[in-house]
């Protein structure tokens, strides 16, 4: 018997079920470490396919832990730059490889549901420690990071400094009650209307009634219902994750925040799937950006940013499937970002009127709409 | 308090009335989106 | 702390006290519908999920001494002798079919023990079709998956009129075919808890029990529920004359379809279904021939159905669809191996003391079938015939 995550009601019994531990065990101030992994455990099995997605999991945490504990070995020898490459380039093997074999006939023999956002934790964890900032990991903390199962299958992603020092820290009951139990039960609330109720009547009164044939109506109709069905849809996943983390005592950092009230492409993307963007905005594009600062590549910090940006947005595309229209999806988002810079440093018009409340409504409108074309785009629909 | 309480009871009865109402006069459908399956 | 316990109960309690409600209010409204409303459009209608997926609609036809025609993908032929199309006549005003394509026996079973039989005079006629037997495990998942009613499904089990043995065969048979299928996981899992009696299963039938309550009540009312829109939108009952029916006239109408349909081949099938489906009549030499009919799960669940009959007190008509003889034939199936069939299947039947409709000796008549495996022009005519008279 294999359920998606968060998907049904017999899951949500299930993991309702699985809550009654750890709200006693967080209710009497202990640690929810322990039994996080062995609740993890099972709901590995009951998420993942048995016969190979489970297995494969286990080769992918051996092969990671590998990874990390001989890096940390290392790391305390030699900061030697092309080790640290070698490792790196292990690390992210994986999903490497099940985007590559996604386009190909083993597409569903190599990968398992998760693969993709349990990568970013070990990827983070070989650049910290690079960086200096990691200089141990305790195994049995590691092993309920990797498999803390409330953000399996499609995060949030965190990361490790802050989760470690989460699951370690003593929680008071009031403080538990307070700040986790209650807060994580009202986004499970959430979470149900937006994905059980809202999503469910947007998918089924709106956007499975727009016909299939590409034409302008169409894909403007499709535009519009599509992105709120995927808003819906994901922030309501995402709000049963991090509910469930805080029921957990573990305060998984949120992924929307009123996205749809940006005002500008920037302003989104610290709206919208946050925990993703942030992650390609600390490891690729800042690190980007400083290096070239460093060692002057481009002429102005500007163009650096720029392209940074191009690069973050395209590997962000590539890293959703390598299909063109992921790719497409990628460049446009760049390219959006870019032109939102040069257009706030060099337009008067926004200089002029950028504090006035008509304005911040147009740009709110206008940002909308590049994000549904944008969603349009990632959906597929143009390239059937 | 009281009306934060109150509040979060009574928006939740809504909610969960509304999820019945779906499960009672929606037919039996199955859109799995899983986004990133891997 | 006890107002924020009290404040966490709140939606719970609202969520009892919603179902309780809807409950009454389905149950009054369909009461007062079923009875005002012209039900022709549902009676008719093929593979129509209120007759053939639910089971409230199917105890008021039962209350109201329907005869229900129990098969699959015959009743979408596209003849003019079709049930749906004959019916209501003279002495047979109330008929209506179900099933439709992928119907199997364990269907059918699951529709009748979801039943609220009191009605003893139940008339129940089962068109069995040899190509169910032809595969060694009888039904296929997916095709049994996209025909499965949960509604069905825990009244069955719930059935007090059923032996606890015939449950227990059933519930294995679902455990076995919802495997694969996320939208029914939690009848599968109904299914391996109540066939089970290792201590994890008594522990998850403990565990669940809340989650099947809530599950069982949820489809049951959903069965009501879209049942409800349904009728919702049928006009008022009217009047209708229902006409006499003149057997022999009508043999001669079929006939005289058929010989304008079936004109382009030797088989007597409809032309456009030659066309379509069998017109390189040579690759289908002996195509059949290595097809066993004497070892299929489904005679088993063949054996479920009729026990079930027996225990609700039900006596089904049993009624044997022939095969194209000339066809089959050609194809390398044995007219003895398909004879030796529909006597095995008739026996079963008749040990219970159930009587059948054996039709094996009408393989040769032409225009019977309307193509290789369905009835046609003449074959309904006289499947109607006979129920005709075996109903009155």
């Amino acid at each position: 018997m294999k359920l998606t995550q968060y998907g049904d009601y017999l899951y949500l019994y299930i993991l309702f079920l699985t809550f009654i531990p750890a709200i006693l065990l967080r209710l009497s101030g202990y640690t929810t470490k322990y039994y996080g992994i062995i609740a993890s455990l099972g709901m590995i099995i009951l998420i993942m396919d048995i016969t190979l997605g489970v297995k494969l999991f286990i080769v992918f945490l051996v092969l990671e832990i590998t990874i990390i504990y001989l890096y940390l070995f290392i790391r305390k020898k030699t900061d030697n730059k092309y080790l640290y490459w070698t490792f790196l380039f292990l690390s992210i093997c994986p999903v490497m490889s099940s985007k590559i074999a996604g386009i190909t006939q083993y597409s569903s023999y190599i990968g398992f549901i998760g693969l993709s956002y349990l990568n970013f934790k070990v990827i983070q964890i070989i650049i910290e420690i690079y960086d200096g900032k990691i200089t141990r990991i305790n195994f049995i903390t590691f092993l309920s990071f990797i498999t803390f199962f409330p953000t399996l299958s499609s995060g949030p992603v965190d990361r490790w400094k802050r989760f470690e020092e989460n699951i370690n820290a003593k929680l008071e009951k009031k403080e538990y009650i307070k700040d986790y139990l209650i807060i994580g039960l009202k986004k499970i609330i959430m979470a149900i209307a937006y994905k059980f109720i809202l999503a469910y009547l947007i998918n089924t009164y709106w956007l499975l009634k727009i016909p299939t044939n590409v034409t302008i109506l169409n894909s403007i109709e499709y535009m519009y219902a599509y992105t709120m069905y995927l808003f819906f849809d994901f922030a309501g996943y995402s709000l049963f994750a991090v509910g469930t983390s805080y029921i957990f005592g573990i305060k998984t950092p949120d992924n929307f925040n009123k996205p749809f009230l940006s005002k500008d492409m920037k302003e989104f993307w610290t709206r919208w799937h946050i925990s993703l963007s942030r992650w390609f905005g600390d490891y690729i594009f800042s690190r980007f950006v400083l290096n070239s600062m460093r060692k002057k590549r481009f002429k102005s910090r500007f163009t650096a940013s720029h392209i940074a940006q191009l690069i973050t947005m395209f590997i962000m595309g590539l890293w959703h499937g390598l299909t063109v229209y992921y790719i497409i999806y990628g460049l446009y988002q760049g390219i959006a970002l870019i032109l939102t810079d040069i257009y706030q440093r060099k337009s008067s018009f926004y200089k002029k009127h950028k504090k006035e409340k008509w304005f911040n409504f147009l740009q709110v409108v206008v940002t909308f709409h590049i994000v549904c074309f944008g969603m349009l785009i990632f959906s597929g629909f143009l390239f059937k | 308090m009281k009306n934060k309480d109150f509040g979060f009871a009574l928006i939740s009865s809504i909610i969960v009335v509304l999820a019945i109402f779906i499960l009672v006069f929606e037919p039996f459908n199955d859109i799995p989106f899983i986004y990133n399956q891997f | 702390m006890k107002r924020k316990v009290i404040c966490v109960l709140f939606p719970i309690i609202i969520c009892i006290i919603t179902v309780i409600l809807l409950n009454s209010f389905l149950d009054k409204k369909l009461e007062v519908m079923l009875e005002n409303k012209d039900l022709t459009e549902i009676n008719i209608a093929y593979g129509s999920m209120y007759k053939d997926r639910g089971a409230v609609y199917n105890d008021y036809l039962m209350k109201n001494n329907y005869l229900a025609l129990q098969g699959s993908s015959e009743f979408v032929v596209p003849v003019s002798q079709l049930p749906t199309k004959v019916f209501p006549i003279k002495g047979m005003e109330k008929v209506v079919t179900n099933g439709r394509a992928y119907f199997q026996t364990l269907n059918h079973a699951s529709i009748l023990g979801s039943e609220n039989t009191d009605n003893k005079e139940k008339k129940v006629a089962l068109f069995l079709s040899i190509q169910w037997f032809f595969d060694k495990n009888g039904a296929d998942p997916k095709s049994f998956q996209s025909n499965f009613a949960p509604v069905q499904f825990y009244k069955y089990l719930s059935n007090p009129k059923i032996t606890e043995k015939n449950k227990k065969i059933y519930a294995a048979r679902m455990d076995n075919l919802l495997s694969g299928n996320s939208q029914f996981a939690s009848e599968k899992l109904y299914a391996s808890i109540y066939i089970n009696d290792g201590l994890i299963y008594k522990i998850a039938q403990v565990l669940f029990k809340p989650y099947f309550i809530f599950r069982e009540n949820i489809v049951d009312l959903k069965d009501k529920g879209l049942l409800y829109r349904r009728l919702k939108l049928l006009n008022e009952k009217k009047d209708v004359q229902v006409r006499d029916v003149n057997w022999n006239e009508e043999y001669k109408k079929a006939e005289e379809e058929a010989k304008t349909k079936a004109t382009n081949n030797d088989f007597f099938v409809d032309d456009n279904y030659f066309n379509k489906y069998i017109k390189n009549v040579n690759a289908f030499k002996d195509s059949k021939k290595n097809i066993d009919v004497t070892n299929s799960e489904e005679f088993d669940d063949y054996e479920l159905y009729l026990d079930t009959c027996v225990d609700l007190g039900i006596k089904p008509y049993i009624i044997l669809i022939p095969t194209n003889g000339k066809f089959y034939d050609y194809a390398g199936m044995t007219k003895q191996s398909r004879d030796d069939f529909y006597d095995r299947v008739e026996k079963m039947a008749k040990e219970k003391g159930f009587e059948v409709l054996n039709l094996k000796d009408e393989e040769y008549t032409p225009y019977f079938m309307f193509d290789v495996m369905h009835l046609g022009w003449k074959g309904w005519t006289k499947v109607e015939e006979e129920l005709y008279k075996h109903y009155n």
